[in-house]
């Protein structure tokens, strides 16, 4: 009787709450032709009306409430919270000090301009700019750091930065000048995050994978789920695969890595599937691996303003392999 | 992509954004949830200025931790589940574990049309249901939550809501004669 009866209660708070299926459904029909049964219901369903939530009417302003939680998000970027790494501690404690000096004045001026000019400072205009392949760009951005963008790439960013940081977005591969100017400046691949002060590197960032590559001073480096994070300094390298943690840093010749940006193709022990990709964007053409088991194969060698079938040829005479033309799609084989 | 944010992008969408630290995009999700989230802080703490705050408490923690939040999973359980968090945590705190009904501080923020009288009984019943159960019930009653949702907000298995909604009825039943 007891069970009977929790079920039977189970079931009418379903059909009340919506969350019935229809062989339930049936079920409580059944339960429904008892008298009792119809009571019992009614009951539970005048309690579910009772309790339907009092409209409420206070007056709140949304736009006021983000703007609070706007100004503490923005204090907390400035006290770093959330990066307790190594890395924020030495941003810290170079740059706090001058910020926390300047934030008095700069909070009156920023204020007072947009009391001014009227102007929300959430409306960012964003640039994204593209290059195809074959194509390089050198771009300034408004802090005067110089990005150089390869072929094939992407880069996304505020026209003017942030008052406490300078934030990019890249796809593809870029050499950075960074400026040192008292922000961080912090570039968001697909899966890691890389933050720098004033330095230069280069960040390859393809497919699942992101590569930086430091020329000169330090650079922090984390993947972006747990932020697990290595510091790098001149002629390292590290990675970020998918999530997992970024590699201790290796010891690389910096200039002859980052041949791309005198006009070299340099590959260092680089499996086939990616110089092939390489290739393709530097060449615009298209080619083709005839059998999955040469993916794999790797290969160290640089070539310079080389026309696209000396560099097959030379591949393929180092590799043991083979390769056709038709209709500039380019097909290596065994 | 960053530049064609709008209302109509999902929560993956939107939290994809977030998470390379698009503020539009977490203004976005703000602006979608925030009414929500503070009427259902205000059930279930029946004070304004504290719902003000804890909402406010998770919007900055979710900027904060925007890096570790999963696009793949359901972001609206996500801000339920930190929000019920952060509110049994408060009550917790402060000192008076079961907050009192206070009828005139209800009467203030109630519609007027309301036979607010009528509804004392109802509302004391809620009150004073156990916190575990208040929480199921409520996500259910207010936020309208099918048993799945509700059952990934609190963490728990559809057949443990299933109980928890029983009893709770059966104790509002029983205080409504």
């Amino acid at each position: 009787m007891k069970k009977t009866n929790s079920r039977f209660t189970s079931l009418c708070i379903k059909e009340i709450t919506n969350n019935i299926n229809e062989i339930e459904k049936k079920e409580l029909d059944n339960f429904l032709k008892e008298n009792n049964n119809k009571i019992e219901y009614k009951k539970l369903k005048e309690a579910w009306n009772f309790a339907s939530p009092v409209k409420l009417k206070y007056e709140i302003s949304e736009e006021e409430e983000w703007n609070k939680i706007n100004s503490a998000i923005a204090e907390e970027s400035f006290n770093n919270k959330t990066d307790s790494n190594r890395f924020s501690k030495i941003l810290d404690s170079i740059f706090l000090p001058k910020i926390k000096a300047a934030i008095g004045t700069a909070i009156i001026i920023i204020t007072a301009a947009l009391l001014l000019l009227n102007i929300s400072n959430t409306e960012q205009v964003i640039k994204t700019i593209n290059t195809s392949n074959n194509e390089k760009l050198e771009i300034v951005l408004a802090d005067g750091s110089i990005v150089n963008l390869n072929s094939g790439s992407k880069l996304e960013y505020y026209e003017n930065f942030e008052e406490d940081k300078r934030e990019v977005k890249l796809e593809g591969e870029a050499f950075f000048s960074v400026k040192k100017d008292g922000r961080p400046f912090i570039i968001n691949t697909k899966n890691a995050i890389t933050k720098v002060l004033g330095t230069k590197f280069n960040i390859w960032a393809r497919a699942e994978e992101t590569r930086v590559i430091v020329k000169e001073g330090k650079v922090s480096l984390a993947e972006n789920v747990n932020n697990n994070e290595v510091i790098l300094t001149k002629d390292e390298l590290s990675k970020v695969i998918k999530n997992n943690k970024p590699i201790e840093p290796v010891k690389i010749d910096s200039e002859y890595m980052l041949g791309w940006l005198n006009g070299k193709i340099v590959f260092n022990n680089t499996p086939l599937s990616e110089i092939t990709k390489e290739l393709e964007r530097n060449y615009n053409i298209k080619i083709e691996l005839a059998s999955p088991e040469i993916n794999e194969i790797s290969l160290t060698g640089t070539f310079e303003n080389e026309k696209i079938d000396t560099v097959l040829t030379k591949i393929c005479l180092a590799l043991s392999l083979k390769y056709s033309e038709h209709d500039n799609v380019y097909k290596v084989s065994k | 992509m960053l530049s064609k944010i709008t209302n109509t992008n999902s929560d993956r969408e939107l939290v994809l954004e977030l998470k390379v630290g698009n503020k539009a995009a977490f203004k976005l999700l703000f602006k979608k949830y925030y009414r929500r989230l503070i009427d259902f802080c205000f059930y279930r703490t029946r004070d304004l200025e504290l719902s003000k705050d804890l909402v406010q408490e998770l919007f900055t923690k979710i900027w904060s931790i925007r890096n570790k939040i999963n696009p793949e999973k359901s972001f609206q359980a996500y801000l339920y589940k930190s929000l019920t968090n952060q509110i049994i945590n408060h009550l917790k705190l402060s000192s008076s574990k079961n907050v009192s009904l206070d009828l005139s501080h209800f009467a203030k923020y109630a519609n007027e049309e309301e036979p607010i009288e009528n509804r004392i009984d109802i509302e004391n019943a809620i009150e004073s249901l156990p916190n575990k159960l208040k929480t199921v019930f409520l996500l259910s009653r207010i936020e309208g939550f099918k048993y799945s949702e509700i059952a990934e907000i609190c963490e728990l298995s559809i057949k443990a809501v299933e109980k928890r909604m029983s009893k709770a009825f059966v104790l509002l039943r029983n205080s409504i004669k």
